[in-house]
């Protein structure tokens, strides 16, 4: 008698996807309860405190899309929201800093972990154009001014046509939708790369 | 009789050293964030039995792939 014919044999889009997630992160990995006893150190913290910082910027800035662009100006609960939402992202470049340092001087990139690297730095230098977009959505004098300032810097690169900092509709758009999504996406990458290959290891354990 | 220090109408304080210019408050958290990585380097995790050797504690040590992440 033989052996049913599995899922994967029939060769179904489910059967080839779910094979391509076992071979991308392997089988307890995803999820790991332990992990290496150099893991237990504080400079490995910083990198889950980024994600949570993370996490309540995306919530607080969900609350803020509730009650609109100008919500803040003129409600109290707004104003707290909107500051939630600035110090979580003070802290989540704060938290990422401090990781990027530690992965620096710890070599992070050795083992095959260079896609590893380069999604941490693009996801560095990404973040930081999708907060810039954030001072030219505060509806004020301030956003004004600085959206005068911008102009001329992204002109000078010719993408003003595209990407215009004095349009606020636009720039509200991009930073509520487009870059988030491309910051999100990028650190799920980023974080299944770290899932694959591990946490890499001090570069004296390495040696031995 | 307080300062309205929330909404930024003070100017601010700037330390500059010949072309260097920058703002005592980014100074000082550039300064924090120093001390909190090193800190974080030299604190003891808690809970952690620093007499244990890595394979007493190590279960799963993640094997690299070959390739650079793909």
């Amino acid at each position: 008698m033989s052996a049913p014919q599995s899922v994967a044999d029939r060769g179904t889009w489910t059967a080839r996807l779910r094979g391509v997630i076992v071979r991308t992160v392997p089988e307890g990995q995803a999820l790991p309860d332990r992990q290496p006893a150099y893991v237990a150190s504080w400079i490995y913290v910083f990198g889950v405190a980024t994600l949570a910082a993370f996490v309540v910027v995306l919530v607080t800035g969900g609350v803020l899309a509730l009650g609109g662009a100008q919500w803040w100006h003129t409600s109290s609960l707004g104003h707290y929201v909107n500051s939630t939402h600035l110090w979580s992202v003070e802290l989540f470049f704060a938290f990422m800093v401090v990781h990027l340092w530690g992965k620096f001087w710890m070599a992070a990139w050795r083992g095959g972990r260079t896609l590893t690297w380069i999604t941490g730095v693009v996801l560095f230098v990404g973040s930081i154009g999708t907060t810039f977009t954030g001072y030219l959505s505060q509806t004020n004098f301030d956003s004004q001014w600085i959206s005068a300032e911008a102009k001329d810097g992204i002109n000078a690169i010719g993408v003003g046509a595209w990407f215009n900092v004095l349009d606020l509709g636009q720039m509200l758009l991009w930073r509520v939708v487009l870059l988030p999504v491309v910051v999100g996406v990028l650190t799920v990458c980023h974080v299944v790369l770290v899932r694959r290959h591990g946490v890499v290891p001090p570069i004296d354990d390495e040696v031995k | 009789m307080f300062p309205d220090l929330a909404s930024g109408a003070q100017p601010g304080t700037y330390l500059s050293v010949g072309v260097f210019s920058i703002s005592l408050a980014n100074l000082l958290i550039i300064v924090v964030m120093l001390v909190v990585f090193v800190l974080a380097i030299l604190l003891p995790y808690p809970g952690h039995d620093e007499g244990a050797s890595p394979s007493q504690e190590s279960l799963q040590r993640p094997a690299a792939t070959s390739g650079d992440g793909s």
